[in-house]
């Protein structure tokens, strides 16, 4: 028997409760930049943080899998809503990160300089940031299904 | 009878979990036939999602019924007290 084509719009989401998918969204999003935080000794951030890297890829290599799926017309509404939250996540993101650099120009009258290790870190957490947080915001957001009834 | 809508959007209820108890079908069976997700029919039966316009038509041509049949912005009086009466006793 064939199977029609709406039984296979499964996304990796859907098996999955939400709270199972809200905490590898946070470890998603929050791993990667605390392996910069964290003591390094015996090069535990490096490995740390290629982990959550390759961590990172994955959910991003599911979430284009997912996110471009054929989708019906409530899943669209869900994507949408996710990236409109990512929209404002990232605005406020930005605008954070001006208000800072500006408050310390205002501050001290100058801009505020950073040791390449420091920017490097930052933009690597920003790239994995916007990576993975389309998905993680789509595995926040969508609820759990409802059971058979 | 679906469950009012949450959040802002207008309550919608709907027909469609006894229509499809009715028919005997799975909520697969009917993703099938509508050509959605099966989770999407269990928001609509449960009032959580509001269907579009071309939805709600290609589901009361499924089950060939007007479509005011199966939704409504009112709530539905059950279908034994339509075909019976009210009436108690």
């Amino acid at each position: 028997m064939v199977r029609a084509w709406s039984s296979w719009r499964h996304t990796w989401l859907d098996g999955y409760p939400q709270r199972t998918r809200r905490t590898v969204a946070l470890v998603s999003l929050l791993a990667y930049p605390l392996s910069f935080v964290i003591p390094k000794p015996f090069g535990l951030a490096v490995l740390l943080a290629a982990a959550f890297g390759a961590i990172s890829l994955l959910v991003f290599l599911l979430g284009q899998r997912t996110l471009s799926r054929d989708l019906d017309e409530r899943q669209r509404l869900i994507r949408s809503r996710a990236w409109a939250i990512c929209y404002w996540i990232m605005s406020l993101l930005v605008l954070t990160g001006v208000v800072l650099v500006e408050s310390v120009f205002l501050v001290t009258d100058r801009l505020p300089t950073f040791d390449v290790r420091t920017v490097q870190a930052v933009a690597n957490s920003a790239v994995m940031f916007v990576f993975t947080l389309p998905l993680a915001t789509l595995a926040w957001i969508e609820p759990d299904p409802p059971g058979e009834g | 009878m679906g469950r009012a809508a949450q959040r802002s959007e207008p309550v919608l209820y709907n027909r469609l979990a006894v229509m499809r108890a009715e028919r005997g079908l799975s909520r697969q069976e009917l993703a099938d036939a509508l050509d959605v997700n099966y989770q999407t029919i269990g928001y609509l039966e449960r009032g959580e999602y509001n269907p579009s316009l071309d939805l709600a038509l290609r589901a009361a041509e499924y089950f060939a019924v007007p479509v005011e049949a199966i939704f409504s912005r009112k709530p539905f009086t059950p279908m034994s007290e339509q075909l019976y009466g009210g009436a108690r006793g």
